[in-house]
């Protein structure tokens, strides 16, 4: 399989001299295309760091981020903002929709944003995947936590991205929804051809994962 | 299926079922003998490494898209680093009474393959046992409708 995320002696480092603090610590990784990889630590160890220079979100200190064959951080702005746009669906702890838009608005507001039309027989599939069909025109403050995670995982789905980052999906869930959002994000993997990274502290969440990687410290330590 | 009783009666253990919302008439696009054998292997992990006379739950209910299944012991548990590795062909854990028992370490391993077949997803979960000495394991299958 080939490789679509690589990253080469990544850091990322706050303040200076003794009072250093190395939230990411020379991480070098590749993830193939099509796997399911968690990435797992405790709080504070550097795993949230770390998905946001993958996503190109957060500027590293040094060290490289290949999405593809592309060097992110050594393009502008702009180029970056398009790449995160089209190559990279996010999934937040907190969902991040916009509440003022109804489901099918949120789900669709990567596209719109792109400039695309929506494909409305592939938006209703991902959405029929994600048992949500029914709630398009529901806003999000009448959905529950488990249904509004479902729809974000939609709105990073439906641009096809080249990867899907995830940021403690489970984070405000209850443990049923958490278990939902799991195997609903490994379903849209497996399905979409998808690939992801997710990460978490929730070691049963990892489980369903291709492959492990634990991080402590700013550092990858090991992988199952 | 009558197999899996005998052996829970030989060893007095009763098997239960809980259905929710008449989850178990819900229609699933499922190949039935692939998932009577996915549920008949966690069964006997349960039977074999749970103790005379306890009790055997599963728990089937409706959740938005998917059916879950949870069958929960009260057996020697699986310890919380071996769970990745549970799951994984051959694998048969590295203590004593796991060794001292009959089996090749595939059951777990068909158990996640014919799962994932079926587009769902295997976790295992903390027992709800009280004793040290038998902490449980609750295997979680979702599978989707």
């Amino acid at each position: 399989m080939k490789t679509i995320l690589r990253t080469e002696n990544l850091c990322k480092y706050y303040g200076s001299g003794s009072n250093t603090v190395k939230a990411v610590d020379s991480v070098s990784i590749e993830i193939r295309r099509g796997e399911f990889v968690s990435i797992i630590g405790k709080s504070g160890s550097g795993k949230s760091t770390l998905l946001h220079m993958l996503g190109g979100l957060d500027y590293p200190t040094s060290g490289r981020v290949y999405l593809g064959d592309m060097d992110i951080f050594s393009m502008k702005e702009d180029a970056l903002a398009v790449i995160r746009r089209r190559k990279i669906g996010f999934i937040f702890q907190s969902f991040n929709l916009v509440s003022s838009l109804n489901i099918w608005e949120n789900v669709v507001l990567p596209l719109g944003l792109d400039g695309r039309k929506a494909d409305r027989k592939w938006v209703m599939d991902v959405l029929e995947t994600l048992g949500i069909a029914d709630k398009i025109n529901n806003l999000p403050e009448t959905l529950s936590g488990g249904q509004q995670q479902r729809a974000a995982i939609a709105r990073a789905v439906i641009s096809r991205p080249d990867v899907i980052l995830a940021d403690e999906p489970t984070g405000n869930l209850d443990s049923k929804s958490s278990d939902e959002v799991v195997a609903l994000l490994r379903l849209s993997a497996d399905r979409y051809g998808q690939t992801v990274v997710m990460i978490t502290h929730n070691e049963d969440a990892a489980q369903i994962a291709d492959r492990t990687m634990v991080i402590e410290d700013g550092q990858v330590v090991s992988f199952r | 299926m009558s197999c899996i009783i005998g052996k829970a009666e030989e060893k007095k253990i009763s098997i239960g079922v809980e259905d929710a919302e008449d989850a178990l008439s819900y229609p699933l696009n499922h190949d039935s003998r692939w998932l009577s054998e996915a549920i008949i292997n966690v069964l006997d992990n349960s039977i074999k490494y749970s103790p005379k006379g306890s009790s055997i739950i599963i728990s089937v209910s409706m959740r938005p898209g998917f059916v879950r299944i949870e069958i929960a012991d009260t057996g020697i548990g699986i310890p919380r680093e071996e769970y990745n590795k549970a799951m994984t062909r051959f694998y048969r854990g590295s203590r004593d009474e796991v060794a001292n028992q009959k089996g090749s370490g595939v059951g777990l391993y068909l158990v996640s393959k014919i799962i994932r077949m079926h587009g769902g997803t295997v976790t295992i979960k903390p027992g709800r046992g009280t004793s040290p000495e038998y902490p449980g394991t609750v295997i979680l299958m979702q599978i989707p409708e």
